[in-house]
């Protein structure tokens, strides 16, 4: 918590944020667990149970969750890491509590309430939106199973140690799997290489039925070519090893950074110049209008006095 | 001893007083209807045998139909309108209380040189519990008839008719205006005026309390020893205790920065300069912010209670007010330059 006293605590949104983290703590929930980096407040890692009485139960689900600067005006975004057959990995999540549809968000909600939406989002069916998945029920058991073994890999080395301490906290707070899926592990270790060439199979083509689907529905010719191009980006860093790939991700967490800071700066350059001498034109105008008018008032005075006196004669 | 007639003893002692003007709950009337009804219905039971000898099915229906339907439209349409007629003379007392207490403008300075001269606190302080009294008893009042007439009728058109009252914003003891009351007795309880105990025999109004120190701040409204009602003095957006607070036309208090923010105006433009399309932040209920309540009694008590969070948020907004002031006659003056 020493290093929460860095932020600037004049900011309303991070205030917020402070208390949100706060309550977090005091309240633990038993089904997730959700907390920022210490480099960034605005960037938080969680972690959720999949819900009972369902395919995804005993799994462990990790994510990211963005928070806008003018939060909680603005809804944040959320993105999945870790494999689930209802969501993406690694792709922001269109829901009703997502930056996708700013119009229904209330700025009483808060992360453990979109936590808890989002939890309650995953037996329902996708339809088709973005970032979301429609797999088969014995594959999402599957991907539940395997979820609990080892957390994802993303993001730099503070974020991946808070992964893991979020994994291990989940762990030791998630119920036993449930028999019937303990079985189901049983008979698919033992198919292990059959399956999983046919489950590869099974992905790919129902997962390029989804995105057909999706770009049917948006009527947008644009967007076909921004996903092919996201897949082979995926492709390519799914052929490469883990250590490029974390590299690689790193080199494009390092360059966003150096982009984004300078933006804002030279506008304000720009602005600030003008107006001083703006400022310096309207005095002169101003002081000019001035003296005429005086000018203009002293000419009138004398014809009146002269006008006045030829009368009187 | 039951309610009615503690209920009538008040209104008894209410004819003296100059709150004469105000209507009341007509309680024993209502209980007149509710006789009425259930003789009507010991006549329905009586009826079905009679018409079982006579053979003839369908007079039973048509007498019960309108003999509830009656009942139904009588009684709910009188207690509706008593119920405004009661919410809309309370808040507006208790606005020319506190106006008198907390005035602003130019309207303070003729107050501090009265105040000079004439030591008018006591009196105000028996007006506010009085009208804490008179709110008190007409919201219990409301409550019993509803509950004898679920009783009766064995039904929950009761239960729907109080829901109803909330949402149309005359539940009394759910008003903004009531917490600025108990602010206001909070805040005048604080300075060196005796309690007068025993002021009336047959208060129900008990104690109002205020804890600001917890991780929740609350306002509690104790009641004949048995019922508390809590109010909340947290902010739902920015999670904190309450500074310069409004309450909205639907009830729900938020600090003036974060219900500007909500309604994407400025903090010196004013919150009731909202777009009328603008929707709370809680119950999304749109066209709130016009008559938005300014709840002063309730920012003394925070200020009083709270002195280093108070000034620090004071602090705080005037930053982002002179932030945004700077940022909105920026725009103005590029749209001025046709930039």
């Amino acid at each position: 918590m020493e290093a929460t006293a860095k932020y600037n605590r004049g900011n309303p949104a991070v205030k917020r944020i402070l208390q949100e983290v706060k309550e977090m703590q005091s309240n633990p929930s038993p089904d997730f667990m959700a907390m920022p980096l210490e480099e960034d407040i605005f960037e938080w890692q969680f972690a959720i149970l999949g819900p009972r009485d369902s395919e995804f139960e005993g799994g462990i689900y990790h994510g990211r969750i963005q928070l806008p600067s003018d939060y909680p005006f603005k809804p944040p975004s959320f993105m999945l890491l870790t494999p689930s057959g209802r969501f993406e990995i690694q792709k922001k999540i269109c829901l009703s509590i997502s930056n996708y549809h700013p119009e229904h968000w209330q700025p009483s909600w808060s992360v453990r309430t979109a936590l808890v939406a989002l939890i309650a989002f995953m037996p329902t069916p996708g339809g088709g939106a973005l970032g979301s998945l429609d797999f088969k029920k014995e594959d999402r058991r599957a991907l539940a199973i395997k979820s609990r073994e080892t957390p994802p890999k993303f993001g730099s080395a503070e974020r991946q140690k808070v992964i893991d301490e979020i994994h291990e906290q989940m762990l030791s707070r998630a119920p036993p799997v449930p028999q019937l899926l303990t079985n189901e592990t049983n008979e698919e270790t033992n198919q292990l290489p059959a399956s999983d060439a046919s489950d590869e199979h099974a992905h790919k083509a129902v997962g390029g039925v989804n995105t057909a689907g999706s770009n049917s529905d948006s009527v947008n010719n644009d967007l076909p070519r921004p996903d092919s191009e996201s897949e082979i980006v995926q492709h390519i860093v799914e052929g490469r090893t883990e250590g490029v790939s974390n590299h690689s991700r790193a080199n494009l967490s390092r360059e966003n950074i150096p982009r984004v800071a300078p933006t804002p700066q030279n506008p304000v350059v720009a602005i600030q110049k003008p107006k001083h001498d703006r400022l310096l034109t309207l005095a002169a105008f101003g002081l000019t209008l001035a003296i005429m008018a005086l000018v203009i008032k002293k000419f009138f005075k004398i014809n009146g006095l002269a006008g006045y006196i030829e009368g009187k004669f | 001893m039951k309610f009615g007639a503690i209920y009538e003893e008040y209104l008894r002692e209410q004819q003296d007083k100059y709150l004469t003007k105000c209507s009341h709950v007509e309680y024993k009337r209502l209980k007149k209807v509710l006789k009425k009804c259930r003789v009507g219905r010991s006549l329905q039971e009586d009826c079905p045998n009679g018409d079982q000898q006579e053979g003839n099915n369908e007079s039973p229906d048509i007498c019960k139909c309108n003999s509830c339907t009656l009942c139904d439209q009588m009684f709910f349409t009188e207690l509706t309108k008593e119920a405004s007629e009661i919410a809309g003379c309370f808040s507006s007392r208790v606005q020319r209380l506190l106006n008198l207490h907390v005035p602003s403008g130019f309207l303070r300075y003729i107050w501090r040189v009265r105040q000079c001269f004439i030591d008018d606190q006591q009196i105000m302080v028996q007006e506010g519990r009085m009208l804490l009294n008179y709110v008190t008893m007409n919201a219990i009042a409301i409550r019993k008839i509803l509950k004898k007439y679920d009783k009766i009728h064995g039904s929950v058109s009761g239960r729907d008719f109080k829901s109803k009252m909330q949402t149309d914003h005359i539940e009394l003891l759910q008003s903004p205006w009531l917490i600025e009351l108990g602010a206001f007795h909070l805040n005048c309880n604080s300075s060196d005026i005796d309690e007068t105990v025993g002021f009336l025999k047959n208060e129900f109004f008990k104690n109002f309390s205020c804890d600001l120190t917890e991780a929740r701040p609350l306002m509690t409204m104790a009641i004949s020893e048995t019922m508390k009602y809590e109010y909340s003095l947290t902010c739902p957006i920015c999670l904190d205790t309450l500074f310069n607070p409004y309450a909205l036309s639907c009830g729900h208090l938020f600090c003036k920065g974060c219900a500007c923010g909500a309604a994407s105006v400025y903090i010196f433009q004013g919150v009731k300069s909202a777009p009328p399309e603008a929707k709370c932040p809680v119950c999304r209920s749109d066209g709130v912010f016009a008559h938005a309540v300014h709840m002063t009694e309730l920012d003394l008590l925070i200020k009083t209670r709270s002195k280093d969070y108070w000034r620090q948020r004071l602090r705080e907004e005037r930053n982002e007010m002179v932030k945004q002031s700077k940022e909105y006659w920026d725009s103005q003056a590029m749209l001025s330059m046709g930039i």
